[in-house]
């Protein structure tokens, strides 16, 4: 039987798993329809501005490759509602360059459970970049 | 919140807080009579931390990257290992990386919380 702790920790998995593979509308999927995404001083307001961010990025470094190392999770519940705090130290690499840690963050998240799918979902994910 | 998730919590927050530079509170994961390596009670891990880098040395700026967790509850106490990437980074230079064991010993608590009664950290160098 998988607790709300797991389902929290599978939201957290995919935000990267997706991000990493560039699958990014199953990535914008992750937010609630008006969810909000903070890059820094940078915002980003519902899934169309999430993806069109990515979609820019991938024509401006065809060639960036990322992996996000999440780790440090402390999961804060209360029905379903929630918010988590989690350590990111991301990985890329640029073409045949060798992988390199580039930059450590903190994401804050505001996460909400959706009755119908029983999932959860972002309703804002802030990265505080180190 | 299960026992494991709240084990996972303090061992999250451990690093959050003392990358933070959260002292107090990072000694707060720790029991009252906790030991953390050869720093025996809370308030001699809190003195000690503060004789550390991250309070002296503003430029620096590091995560504790804890991993793999394996993590075993007999009632009221648990016992943890997991391993620790310590990733620093001082002004504009390169991120280094040191890499580490955590042994654990944690306690529940009357209000539900488990904390650290002994901590032990072994550097793989």
């Amino acid at each position: 039987m998988t607790t709300e702790f797991e389902g929290v920790r599978t939201l957290l998995a995919r935000y990267c798993r997706y991000l990493d593979d560039s699958r990014f509308d199953e990535w914008t999927q992750l937010f609630t329809p008006d969810g909000l995404w903070v890059l820094g001083e940078r915002e980003y307001c519902g899934r169309e501005a999430m993806h069109a961010y990515m979609r820019q990025l991938r024509r401006d470094r065809p060639a960036w490759r990322t992996r996000h190392v999440c780790t440090n999770l402390v999961i804060e519940l209360d029905g379903a509602r929630g918010g988590v705090t989690s350590d990111l130290a991301l990985l890329a690499r640029e073409g045949d360059a060798p992988w390199a840690v580039t930059s450590l963050g903190r994401y804050y998240d505001r996460i909400v459970l959706q009755p119908d799918t029983a999932s959860w979902q972002f309703e804002e994910r802030r990265l505080v970049v180190q | 919140m299960n026992d494991i998730d709240a084990i996972r919590n303090t061992i999250a927050r451990f690093c959050q807080h003392l990358d933070s530079r959260r002292f107090k509170e990072w000694s707060e994961t720790f029991t009252s009579d906790g030991v953390f390596g050869r720093y025996d009670g809370r308030q001699a891990i809190y003195e000690m931390i503060l004789g550390g880098e991250l309070n002296n040395r503003p430029e620096l700026k590091r995560q504790h990257a804890v991993t793999n967790s394996v993590i075993e509850i007999r009632g009221s106490t648990a016992e943890a290992t997991s391993d620790l990437t310590m990733y620093d980074k001082v002004g504009d230079g390169p991120i280094t990386v040191r890499l580490g064991r955590y042994y654990d010993r944690l306690e529940e608590q009357p209000d539900g919380a488990w904390l650290f009664r002994e901590r032990r950290l072994e550097w793989t160098d």
